[in-house]
């Protein structure tokens, strides 16, 4: 095992890909899988279960390492997020076909919802980043298991898994985590 | 805060900025779940690869992509140089660029190259002959504007200059890339450092002076190719190692001139999904395309967005309907200009910018097509990424590339394994064995090896390292600037990290990590 950083700037890691592919889409995958597995979820929004998440993370970083050009310009962040995000919508239509989904208007779940205006949606998202700060303030494991069941859809025993502790420990922090977050979602108008 | 909203749908709002927070934050899978993961898609990958015609469609694990039909283009043309057929616009061969040599001098003296060139007509047999012309494109329409930056390889032999253009993960780091260029030789050097900026970044975007300090993290280092490898090293150092997977990778120009029009047509040609991201690179849609675009001739690492800026070219200005030359005679970096303004041509399709990409201006050389200076803006008009030159001079006025007598090594023999040793205090010492993060505290060395990206030395306290940054220091301190501060020097306010000797008793140096 060659040494080997935790985190690359995306040039480093251009460079890890061509001098070594093996260690270089190992280290990108390190590197950016929660963030894909985030961008996913996103725009899942809901759809499908953990194991849909995860084939389209599979999906996601198998079509970056057959396509990826490191001379190409522009972000790699950005590539993959690109990459996560188209997956995470052919992976939506499919799960909603048989529900009738209609191309169109879903056809940018994901990213801010068009049917808001842009002051709407601009809104939102400093709401979100608000919410984030105060989730934030939590601090850790509390923060995390907040994440993970609001935005990932995570059971508690998944979760607990992840943070280390019981399922019950979980949901013990849980419930006093959103005592703790009740008057900074009221202030945000956010409900769970 | 008006109106009532829920917190999974507040999560639909959120943009990859928010996205690349959570995920730093709070990971979400176990080491087995990746290893897990990361099988899976080994095996997705090894499936496809075995699959029919597979071999014609993956680019994405190739180091470069070939250029051997390049090649035997390039010197089949020179076997058959042929004048005229193409209407407009002067022509002119390339040899320097001087219009008084004849055609049949190029012809007869570039025949003689023998071995070669047989070895390519073998080859090439079935081939139709290509012309090596060059075309004199007009500078005050975007059609020469367009075809100019796309074949800018052609209007020089020699370049050197140093530029400086933004980072795209901060907004106070920037990379100042100084470069020698010889396109027929092959050889380059670029020496690219990363600095700290102080001062405005606006300011320095407007060509203002750089106040900053070299980033210690990613510091300074050289791209070297002697026309066959491309080669990595710490700046200055003669111990290099060979920057792509296989030998022999330096790229080299050839005759083979792309036709703007055939650029424009392709790009119209493509079906680009309507949820493609915005700022899906445009050279993706060239990977299995018949129209292929020049490869990066100079070999350099940094300065092929100024030299070669055909990239650029067929991402922002292929729709000659978002833009126009808005001066036709600016005088940049003391070279004659166009400007160009516009908007990215993918705005159009109602595709979702990246970072709000929006507008963009180009101050691009009359001479040669090089992209001297760049500004793209968000829909705030906020600057995102930027260019500018601070010298830049061609051929006569070029200086050469250095030689360099370089003892050179494949990757393999180039990095050390870690070691892990025990001090006379008991305490243990090394290059970290694995990512620093709580989980791996025990396995961690109690004194880190200060590895920095092309620089380093002396030892971080991992109690130090996780005192400050909490329970993932690595990626903590990624979001910071760092600089390294000796005894006395002033230094910015932020968390001071001492750097130890192997015996943790004497500090060398502190490395101080802050942000603006």
């Amino acid at each position: 095992m060659k040494e080997r950083r935790s985190v690359m700037t995306e040039n480093e890691l251009k460079n890890l890909i061509r001098s070594n592919p093996d260690d270089g889409f190992r280290q990108l995958f390190e590197q950016y899988h929660g963030y894909a597995f985030t961008i996913i979820h996103r725009t899942l929004g809901g759809t499908g279960c953990a194991k849909d998440a995860e084939d389209c993370i599979v999906d996601t970083f198998a079509d970056v390492i057959l396509h990826y050009d490191t001379y190409a310009k522009g972000s790699l962040r950005s590539y993959i997020g690109a990459v996560a995000r188209n997956k995470a919508i052919n992976l939506k239509r499919s799960l909603t076909a048989a529900e009738f989904y209609t191309v169109g208007d879903e056809e940018t779940n994901g990213i801010p919802d068009n049917s808001d205006s842009i002051e709407e949606s601009a809104e939102k998202s400093q709401t979100f980043r608000l919410l984030l700060d105060k989730v934030e303030g939590l601090g850790k494991p509390d923060s995390t298991i907040i994440i993970h069941k609001f935005f990932f859809d995570m059971s508690s025993i998944e979760i607990a898994k992840t943070v280390g502790m019981t399922p019950a420990a979980v949901r013990m922090r849980l419930s006093r985590s959103l005592k703790k977050l009740k008057k900074s979602l009221e202030e945000l108008g956010v409900t769970l | 805060m008006k109106g009532e909203n829920k917190i999974n749908e507040l999560f639909s709002h959120s943009d990859n900025e928010d996205a690349q927070r959570i995920s730093d934050a709070h990971p979400v899978f176990s080491e087995a779940k990746k290893d897990e993961l990361y099988k899976r898609i080994q095996d997705r990958v090894a499936a496809e690869k075995s699959g029919n015609d597979f071999a014609d469609k993956v680019t994405g694990v190739e180091v470069r992509h070939g250029h051997g039909i390049m090649r035997y283009i390039g010197i089949a043309a020179a076997l058959a140089v042929l004048i005229g057929g193409i209407g407009g616009g002067h022509y002119l061969i390339r040899n320097n660029m001087n219009p008084d040599r004849t055609f049949s001098e190029i012809e007869t003296e570039e025949s003689t190259e023998t071995s070669e060139i047989q070895e390519a007509t073998e080859e090439t047999e079935e081939e139709p002959a290509e012309e090596a012309v060059i075309q004199d494109f007009d500078m005050s329409t975007q059609m020469g504007v367009f075809g100019k930056m796309l074949n800018s390889i052609d209007y020089y032999d020699y370049a050197s200059g140093v530029m400086i253009q933004s980072e795209t993960a901060r907004n106070d780091l920037c990379t100042e890339s100084a470069f020698n260029v010889d396109l027929t030789t092959g050889k380059s050097l670029d020496v690219l450092t990363r600095y700290n900026i102080y001062n405005d970044y606006h300011d320095v975007a407007n060509d203002q002076p750089l106040e900053g300090e070299m980033d210690q993290y990613l510091g300074v280092f050289d791209v070297y190719c002697d026309g066959t490898n491309e080669l990595e090293m710490p700046h200055d150092s003669n111990i290099a190692r060979i920057a792509t997977a296989e030998e022999n990778q330096a790229q080299h120009r050839t005759s083979d001139q792309l036709d703007p029009q055939t650029v424009i047509d392709y790009m119209n040609s493509i079906d680009i999904p309507s949820d493609a991201d915005y700022y899906t690179p445009t050279i993706a849609y060239f990977e299995n395309g018949d129209v292929q675009l020049r490869g990066i001739c100079s070999n350099t690492r940094a300065a092929f967005n100024l030299l070669e800026p055909g990239y650029t070219a067929v991402d922002y200005l292929y729709d000659f309907s978002t833009w126009e030359i808005t001066n036709e005679s600016f005088e940049y970096a003391g070279r004659d200009c166009v400007v160009l303004e516009g908007t990215h041509p993918r705005i159009s399709a109602g595709l979702i910018p990246y970072r709000g990409l929006s507008s963009f201006t180009f101050v691009v050389d009359k001479a040669t097509g090089c992209l001297l200076k760049m500004q793209t803006f968000d829909t705030d008009g906020e600057l995102i990424e930027w260019m500018v030159t601070k010298d830049i001079r061609f051929d006569a006025d070029a200086e050469p590339v250095p030689e360099k007598d370089l003892e050179i090594h494949r990757t393999d023999e180039y990095f050390t394994e870690p070691e892990i040793n025990t001090n006379s205090h008991g305490e243990t010492y090394g290059s970290c064995n694995g990512a620093i993060v709580r989980e791996n505290y025990d396995k961690l060395p109690d004194l880190i090896y200060n590895c920095l990206f092309y620089d380093g030395g002396g030892y971080f306290r991992k109690d130090d390292l996780f005192e400050a940054f909490g329970d993932q220091p690595e990626a903590v301190m990624k979001r910071y600037a760092v600089v390294r501060v000796d005894d006395g020097e002033p230094s910015p306010a932020g968390t001071d990290i001492k750097i130890y000797d192997e015996e943790g008793e004497n500090v060398l140096f502190t490395l101080v990590y802050y942000q603006k």
